[in-house]
């Protein structure tokens, strides 16, 4: 009966630790990999997405290791002279493009970043109704009482409820991103509004004082 | 008590304490990993908190040496310091957890003093003194920076004690939180923040924007709607509504199969200010030159006389087109009016005429001082000219300049020089930046 007992405690401890250890196993933190820019302008992982997209369609031999060689050079002249494109070995937007991967440019974070906060905010809305969201986070960036710069005014506390609860997070589909780059290119549907609530849900007594300027969907837009 | 029974105990009372035991550890496990992020998170604020005092400081020191220096050269490098500190101030703000309501005051007041100091840089740069009106407007930034260094400094103690930031802050929906109260002492009835007018960034002369493009003569509702009726012929319109923004205006909704599109008319002149919707463009089939003709055609049936496409870039199966004025032989920039083209059917599918309706007006002074050669001289000469306009362009802020607009191309980069056709000085330069989704002028 007893070592019946101790068997079963045995059994139980043994339950626990392997419990205990495959927690601490989850609970390891993450390990983030670095990006190092090249020469070529590229980083290392853009580097490794042309070698590994060139060698899926026999262009390239060699390793996929994230450094560009005379080996990956050639495998991307090959490349280009294969599909029209001027053989100077060097990828740049159009080579990038008949690739199939994107180089991240300049404003295209601020594009990205945008796209994000305007499908998080509004995608039931309409796409003026998008566009709207867009113009107003650019408004607040030329704004003397906001931050900025579009990450400064996004990420602003308290000032987005889809940032405060984390949907920013979710990717963005096809109809932000183009609301968002017809906002950066100047279309403005609110008028230079630097505020929208949603008269049903606003809790705010101040954002009621603000004047408003356009009613959007279920947003209105103030100055 | 039989076998079956005492093993029932024995595997319940193994569950048990298993369970119990995984919960206790995951519980404090998380409560750890937690109790790290928030502390964390308090440095950040805290940092930040400091950093802004730092500044603040720092702003206000340089302030009070600014107002009783007499060297140019001396206040050039106060002037430099206040932009510097005020933009860094300006981050430490944006990352604090306070209402915008709570705040909004004081990032105004330091955006505006760093666009004022910049701008009395620029000044001095030209070989021109302060004002004495300048000098006043100094003292009484001195006066509110002191007042906010004051309250920042309260705040500072307040936080080296035990106080913890994220402990005070909440939800902004569920009512004003401690940490934000701990800022009302910097509310512009305490601070008496100083009006500041200038021709710089964020002044409150450039909001407030006159309109010149527009004439007084207003038009209604229904000539707005058979206007709209006569541009989009093939589309159903709706009026929406109307607009008291910027300008004065009539909304209207149009529907053309499943598409939707949103125009705007000022009631000032009846002009379309704004067309556009989300269109989903198909496979391209119009060049980029084309969509630049139809743009122009467009512009012509809307009643724009002379508008010539000036620059154009394709991106995502649309080309988005910039029309100007080109009056004897000069680019009319301000005057810009921008429109989308589809690339699958030639549709126009966007208009914003925003500038145009600011700036229109007749230039009478559209000839240059100095000649195009003498112009030149202001180039590097390791720049390849390719072309040569004469062309009005905004100034950064308010008013605009004749100039030269030299289009070279060096290293491989283009370049657009602009060089005041009237003193020879380089006003501006734009490079041409290729990126995934066209060209950028920047």
């Amino acid at each position: 009966m007893k070592t019946k007992m101790i068997k079963a405690l045995g059994l139980c401890l043994c339950f626990i630790t392997i419990v205990a250890v495959g927690f601490v196993g989850v609970y390891n933190p993450e390990t983030y990999e670095t990006e190092q820019v090249v020469a070529t302008g590229l980083t290392t992982t853009q580097i490794k997405t042309v070698q590994q997209k060139l060698k899926n369609w026999g262009y390239y031999t060699g390793n996929v290791d994230g450094i560009y060689g005379t080996k990956t050079r050639n495998a991307v002249i090959y490349f280009q002279k294969n599909n029209g494109l001027v053989a100077d070995g060097i990828v740049g937007s159009k080579t990038a493009a008949a690739l199939g991967m994107s180089l991240s440019s300049q404003s295209s974070n601020d594009l990205y970043l945008l796209a994000k906060c305007i499908y998080a905010e509004a995608r039931g809305e309409s796409y003026v109704g998008q566009v709207a969201i867009g113009a107003v986070i650019l408004n607040r960036v030329k704004s003397s009482a906001f931050p900025n710069t579009v990450y400064g005014v996004i990420y602003q506390p308290w000032a987005f409820t889809c940032v405060s609860d984390g949907q920013i997070n979710l990717e963005p589909n096809q109809t932000a991103y183009n609301a968002a780059r017809d906002a950066l290119n100047g279309w403005d549907p609110t008028y230079g509004a630097i505020y929208y609530y949603n008269p049903a849900t606003a809790t705010s007594s101040w954002i009621w004082s603000r004047k408003v300027v356009v009613t959007i969907g279920k947003h209105n837009f103030a100055v | 008590m039989n076998k079956w029974a005492i093993t029932a105990i024995v595997l319940g009372c193994v569950l048990a304490v298993g369970t119990i035991t995984w919960t206790g550890i995951s519980w404090g496990t998380t409560a750890n990993t937690l109790g790290m992020y928030k502390n964390q998170l308090e440095y950040v604020y805290e940092r930040n908190l400091y950093e802004l005092t730092d500044n603040i400081n720092n702003i206000e020191s340089n302030l009070s040496k600014l107002k009783i220096s007499t060297d140019s050269q001396v206040q050039e490098k106060y002037l430099a310091n206040i932009v510097a500190l005020a933009n860094s101030a300006q981050n430490n703000i944006a990352t604090l957890p306070i209402e915008h309501n709570a705040i909004n005051d004081t990032i105004t007041f330091i955006n505006q003093l760093s666009g004022f100091c910049l701008v009395l840089q620029q000044d001095l740069a030209k070989g021109e003194d302060i004002s004495l009106d300048d000098m006043d407007q100094i003292a009484s930034l001195h006066t509110s920076s002191q007042n906010i260094k004051y309250e920042l400094n309260r705040l500072t103690v307040l936080v080296s004690t035990d106080y913890s930031i994220v402990d005070n802050v909440k939800d902004p929906n569920k009512g004003s939180s401690n940490f934000n109260n701990e800022f009302n002492g910097l509310n512009n009835d305490i601070v008496e923040y100083p009006q500041l007018i200038y021709d710089g960034p964020f002044s409150d002369s450039v909001t407030n924007k006159t309109i010149k493009g527009l004439s007084e003569k207003e038009i209604n509702s229904e000539e707005a709607l058979n206007r709209v009726k006569k541009w989009f012929s093939g589309y159903e319109v709706e009026a929406t509504g109307e607009t008291n923004g910027e300008f004065e205006t009539f909304n209207f909704k149009l529907t053309k199969g499943n598409q939707e599109y949103y125009a705007q008319v000022t009631k000032r002149d009846g002009i379309l200010l704004q067309f556009n919707g989300g269109y989903e463009t198909g496979e391209s089939s119009k060049t980029e030159d084309e969509c630049r003709t139809i743009a122009e055609t467009f512009a012509t049936t809307l009643g724009f006389e002379d508008l010539h496409a000036v620059w154009s870039t394709a991106s995502q199966g649309f080309v988005y087109v910039n029309l100007t004025p080109i009056v004897n032989d000069v680019i009319i920039y301000p005057d810009m009016i921008k429109v989308k083209v589809a690339q699958d059917n030639g549709e126009i599918v966007g208009w914003e005429a925003r500038s145009w309706a600011f700036n229109h007006t007749t230039r009478t002074d559209l000839s240059p001082t100095i000649d195009e050669v003498k112009a030149r001289q202001s180039l590097t000469s390791d720049m390849d000219v390719r072309t040569t306009k004469l062309a009005i362009i905004p100034n950064d802020y308010v008013g605009e300049t004749l100039t030269y607009e030299f289009m070279c191309i060096n290293e491989g980069a283009t370049y657009y020089v602009y060089v005041n056709a009237k003193t020879g000085e380089q006003v501006n330069i734009l490079k041409i930046i290729e990126t995934d989704d066209g060209n950028l002028l920047m």
